[in-house]
C-alpha cells in the first residue's frame, strides 16, 4: 500500500484528501504546516507521495519543495502541488521549484485519482530501479558461493579502513585464512563436496567474528578477515578461536563428515611504519605469516614475525 | 439560499460517499467559525497580508462545498488583501459573514437529510 503525505492546512480540505484517498487504498499522513510537511518529508522512510497546499502557515509548499528537491534522498519524492492560485506564472514558478505535478483547489475527485496514480506509477517505478541497482550492487561486491564480500570489495574495505586510520588513529588488524589441503578434497570427493566445505568454513568464520569485522572469500580457498580496532594479541585470540571453531568439528557434507583446518596468517596495522602502510604491505605482511603457519605444519595461527624495516627509525 | 451549496457537485467531489459528507461537513463547523474570525480580526486590524492568507484559506474552505457566492465573496476579500487597498473591506466581510451563516444553515440542512437517508438505508 502506498503512503501519501497530505500537507494542508485548512483541516475541511484535508478530510476531503485524505477521506477520498483512504477510500482508493493508500496509507494516508497528514500535516497542517509546511514545517510539519518539511519534518516528515526529510525523513528517510518519508512517504513516496506528496500532496502540498502551497499557501501554508510557516514554510509554504514552494519552500518545502525546494528543501526536499535539494536533500539528497536516495528514493525520489512525488511532489503535487495543490493550489487556489491559477495563473500562468504560479503553475511555472511551482513546478519549477520541483513539483511534479499542479491541481487547482476546489479539485475534482476523478482527476485527483489519476494524477495520483500517474505519481504512483513513477514511485513503484523509482523503487523497482532502487530494488535492481541495490542487487547489482551487491552482484558486484560479493561472491556468489558464499556472499562473503568478493575479492575487490574486501580490499576496497581493507583501503577504507586504513584511511580512516590514518585520519583516526587507532588498531586495525587482517588475518589470512587458508583452508588446508583443499585440493585434496576437490580431488577425493569432488568439486560439490569441496563447495560444501567452503560454505561451512564460511558459515563458521562469519559466526565467530564481531559485527563490525568483515570476512572476504580472497581466492578460491582464502579468506580474509579485517579486524578494525584490534591489535595483534587481540587478533591473535580471534584468529584461534576461529580456528578452533573450523578444527574442532567436522564437517558434515555428502561423502560424510571431513575434518577440516585452517591456517592463519596475521598482520597488524601497528607493524607496519606510517609511510610504508598500505594494503599491500599489510597483505604481504598477512601472506608472509600465513605462508609460515603452513610451513609449520598447518593448522595453526602465525602472527607476522616482524616489523617491516622499509625504512630507518630510531629504535 | 438555493445556491449556498451546489449538492450534486458537491456529492460528486465525494464520489458519492455520504459517511465521508458527514465527516467533511463536522470538519467545516469544527473550522470555518475560527477562519472567518481570521478574515474579520484581519480586517478590523487593517492587516492586508493577514487578509489574504485569512480569506485565501477561507475561500479553499467554502469552494469544496461549491459555495459559489461565498468563495467568490471571499476572493474579493483576498483581492483586497493582497492589493492592500482595504477600502471597501469591511462591506465585503459583513457580506461574507450573512453567506457563510447561508452555507452554514444549507450544510446544516444537507446533513440532516443525508443522516436521515443513511439511516433509512
Amino acid at each position: 500500500m502506498s503512503r501519501v503525505l497530505i500537507a494542508d492546512d485548512d483541516r475541511v480540505s484535508c478530510k476531503l484528501l485524505g477521506g477520498l484517498l483512504k477510500k482508493w487504498g493508500y496509507e494516508v499522513e497528514v500535516v497542517h504546516d509546511g514545517f510539519a510537511a518539511r519534518r516528515e518529508l526529510m525523513k528517510p522512510d518519508a512517504a513516496p507521495l506528496a500532496i502540498l497546499d502551497w499557501m501554508m502557515p510557516g514554510l509554504d509548499g514552494i519552500e518545502v519543495i525546494k528543501a526536499v528537491r535539494s536533500a539528497a534522498h536516495e528514493a525520489y519524492i512525488y511532489i503535487l502541488l495543490l493550489t487556489s492560485r491559477d495563473q500562468k506564472g504560479d503553475l511555472l514558478e511551482g513546478m519549477d521549484a520541483g513539483a511534479d505535478d499542479y491541481l487547482k483547489k476546489p479539485f475534482d475527485a476523478d482527476e485527483l485519482h489519476a494524477r495520483v496514480r500517474a505519481g504512483k506509477r513513477i514511485v513503484d517505478l523509482q523503487a523497482a530501479l532502487i530494488r535492481a541497482k541495490n542487487e547489482l550492487q551487491f552482484a558486484a561486491t560479493h561472491d556468489t558461493l558464499t556472499t562473503l564480500w568478493n575479492r575487490g570489495a574486501i580490499i576496497d574495505l581493507l583501503k577504507k579502513e586504513l584511511s580512516r586510520r590514518k585520519r583516526t588513529g587507532g588498531e586495525l588488524g587482517i588475518v589470512m585464512a587458508d583452508i588446508d589441503h583443499f585440493k585434496k578434497i576437490n580431488d577425493l570427493y569432488g568439486h560439490l563436496v569441496g563447495d560444501a566445505v567452503i560454505r561451512e568454513v564460511t558459515r563458521r568464520l562469519s559466526l565467530g567474528v564481531r559485527p563490525y569485522d568483515a570476512v572476504g572469500r580472497y581466492g578460491g580457498e582464502e579468506f580474509l578477515i579485517v579486524f578494525p580496532a584490534c591489535n595483534l594479541s587481540a587478533l591473535a585470540t580471534s584468529a584461534e578461536r576461529l580456528r578452533c571453531s573450523v578444527a574442532d568439528e567436522p564437517i558434515e557434507t555428502n561423502a560424510g563428515p571431513l575434518p577440516v583446518t585452517l591456517s592463519f596468517g596475521l598482520a597488524s596495522a601497528e607493524q607496519i611504519e606510517a609511510a610504508s602502510l598500505n594494503p599491500e604491505s599489510l597483505l604481504g605482511l598477512a601472506d608472509e605469516a600465513l605462508y609460515t603457519a603452513k610451513a609449520l605444519g598447518r593448522n595453526r595461527v602465525e602472527p607476522a614475525a616482524a616489523m617491516l624495516a622499509s625504512a630507518p627509525s630510531g629504535g | 439560499m438555493a445556491n449556498a451549496i451546489n449538492e450534486a457537485e458537491l456529492l460528486a467531489r465525494l464520489e458519492g460517499d455520504e459517511e465521508l459528507l458527514q465527516e467533511l461537513i463536522d470538519a467545516f463547523f469544527a473550522e470555518s467559525g475560527e477562519s472567518l474570525q481570521q478574515v474579520l480580526d484581519a480586517v478590523s486590524r487593517h492587516d492586508a497580508p493577514g487578509l489574504d492568507r485569512a480569506a485565501h484559506k477561507l475561500k479553499g474552505t467554502v469552494s469544496l462545498f461549491g459555495g459559489e457566492e461565498a468563495t467568490q465573496s471571499a476572493l474579493v476579500l483576498e483581492t483586497m488583501g493582497r492589493t492592500g487597498n482595504l477600502d471597501q473591506a469591511e462591506a465585503s466581510s459583513r457580506q461574507l459573514q450573512g453567506l457563510m451563516e447561508a452555507l452554514g444553515k444549507a450544510l446544516a440542512e444537507l446533513r440532516e437529510k443525508h443522516v436521515q437517508s443513511s439511516d433509512r438505508g
